[in-house]
């Protein structure tokens, strides 16, 4: 395998030479803003640092972590919060791409941009007419569950409903981009299969379980990542409408991060939090990436 | 040994039975996954509209709910005699879906409705108020139409039956 050579004012210049230096670029912003924060974040988890002093305490930070009642249940909640909303986020987008993928044009383009409109929205203000409508006193949740006969609820500060209300927002944001990569990705499978199953007399069942399962199962890996790692990363939703509340039932490990770097100034704390919910992050991640990245060929 | 001609066996040129397409591909699974499409497009249009119709309106108003010129409101206020309007044109969509699927059991329920809706609804009404006296009357007109959604797709003539003769001895006790 022989390799260009080019000579540019006297000096020898390969193409593999060339690659690299047009990646030099990317590379270095990579190198400033990802890793050097991500390596510094993991430094600082084994120090005391704090608006007071800087010192090397070791694994302290991680053993007070684990025996921190707070982070337990923020972790707790956390995975709550991933175990409901990513399902739910799978099953609503598939039954809405089923749906849709086969309506005309201007249909499909229609639901798309209705179900796209929480995610492209800017999240404080979804978040701030979200907090309207579970207002206990001029919500309109309240004022339509009274047609019911039910009494005014306190969505937000109650420790029973705080955490589905927070569930049923963080849905209506994450299954915007979800929708779009299956109705692209359904309308890519060839339609010869489908109909070689349905002369075979297969059921709408079988031919969703047996042809477009597998073979969704690529963007099927890649919206389970994605919406896992979303949803761990929740802050803004939180933050906006509960701040944690009441008495810690919606609070995460990211709004727990926040709180103590930035509210109390446990910087070495609030590090070895990111780091504990990294490594949580990754092993999910590679459980996924066993489980679902298997790819289908016909 | 029967010899049968296979020409014979073929229907006569012109006495096919024709279905149209949208009847064939008309099934309750497809009728419900519409409905539910149709239901969260509301639910995730409902907060832009919320922040469109805010965005014109003082703060005071905005933040008051029922809002000005909210439709449900006044519907609330005026009972149901607003609501009849709306959810028997629901009803009658729905019915008449039905009717397209099971002709033989409900061919006669658009025909009832059409003949006797206002004794109907009265006598649902006066019905579920007997039934539910804390309810309130959207809740109570809302599971009337549930009971008559309910009752088309049974399909049962001896339900409807029962259910009015239930009705009948209701009106007449009370």
């Amino acid at each position: 395998m022989g390799t260009t050579v080019r000579k540019i004012k006297g000096y020898v210049i390969r193409d593999w030479m060339m690659s690299y230096l047009f990646l030099v670029p990317a590379f270095g912003f990579f190198l400033l803003f990802v890793a050097y924060p991500m390596v510094k974040g993991v430094y600082i988890s084994f120090f005391d640092y704090s608006l007071r002093d800087f010192s090397f305490i070791g694994l302290d930070n991680y053993i007070s972590l684990i025996k921190d009642d707070n982070f337990r249940k923020s972790m707790g909640n956390t995975l709550l919060l991933v175990l409901i909303t990513v399902p739910i986020v799978i099953i609503f987008s598939l039954f809405i791409s089923m749906n849709i993928y086969k309506k005309k044009e201007f249909a499909r383009s229609f639901f798309r941009g209705v179900f796209y409109l929480p995610a492209v929205s800017s999240v404080v203000s979804i978040t701030v007419v979200w907090g309207w409508i579970y207002h206990p006193n001029y919500g309109i949740l309240n004022y339509l569950t009274s047609f019911l006969g039910m009494e005014p609820i306190s969505w937000l500060g109650d420790t029973r409903t705080a955490l589905l209300a927070i569930i049923v927002v963080l849905i209506t944001t994450s299954v915007g981009q979800p929708i779009i990569l299956y109705v692209a990705s359904i309308g890519n499978i060839p339609t010869s299969y489908i109909e070689a199953a349905e002369i075979d007399r297969a059921t709408p069942w079988q031919i969703f379980r047996k042809i477009l399962w597998p073979m969704l199962m690529p963007t099927n890996l890649y919206i389970i990542v994605i919406t896992t790692i979303n949803t761990f990363q929740c802050f803004a939703l939180i933050q906006l409408l509960t701040s944690g509340g009441p008495v810690y039932s919606t609070s995460t490990v990211m709004y727990g991060v926040y709180e103590q770097a930035f509210m109390l100034g446990h910087f070495g704390y609030a590090s070895a939090m990111g780091v504990i919910l990294a490594i949580v992050i990754g092993i999910i991640s590679i459980i996924q990436f066993k489980y679902f990245g298997s790819d289908v060929e016909y | 040994m029967n010899s049968t001609n296979p020409l014979e066996l073929r229907a006569p040129i012109g006495q096919s039975k024709k279905v149209s397409r949208w009847k064939k591909e008309l099934t309750i699974p497809k009728i419900l996954a519409t409905i539910l499409l149709i239901l969260a497009t509301l639910f995730f249009i409902f907060p832009f509209y919320w922040v469109v119709s805010g965005a014109f309106k003082l703060q005071t108003v905005a933040t008051t709910i029922p809002r000005n010129g909210f439709r449900l409101s006044r519907l609330c206020k005026t009972g149901p005699s607003y609501l009849r309007i709306p959810l028997s044109a629901g009803c009658l969509i729905v019915s008449s879906l039905l009717f397209v699927k099971w002709q033989r059991f409900v061919s006669f329920l658009p025909v009832l409705d059409m003949c006797l809706p206002k004794s109907l609804f009265l006598a649902e009404g006066l019905f579920l108020r007997c039934l539910l006296p804390q309810w309130h009357c959207l809740s109570k007109l809302f599971l009337s139409r549930c009971l008559r959604c309910l009752q088309i797709l049974v399909g049962s003539i001896r339900i409807k039956g029962l259910f009015y003769r239930r009705l009948a001895g209701h009106l007449e006790s009370s």
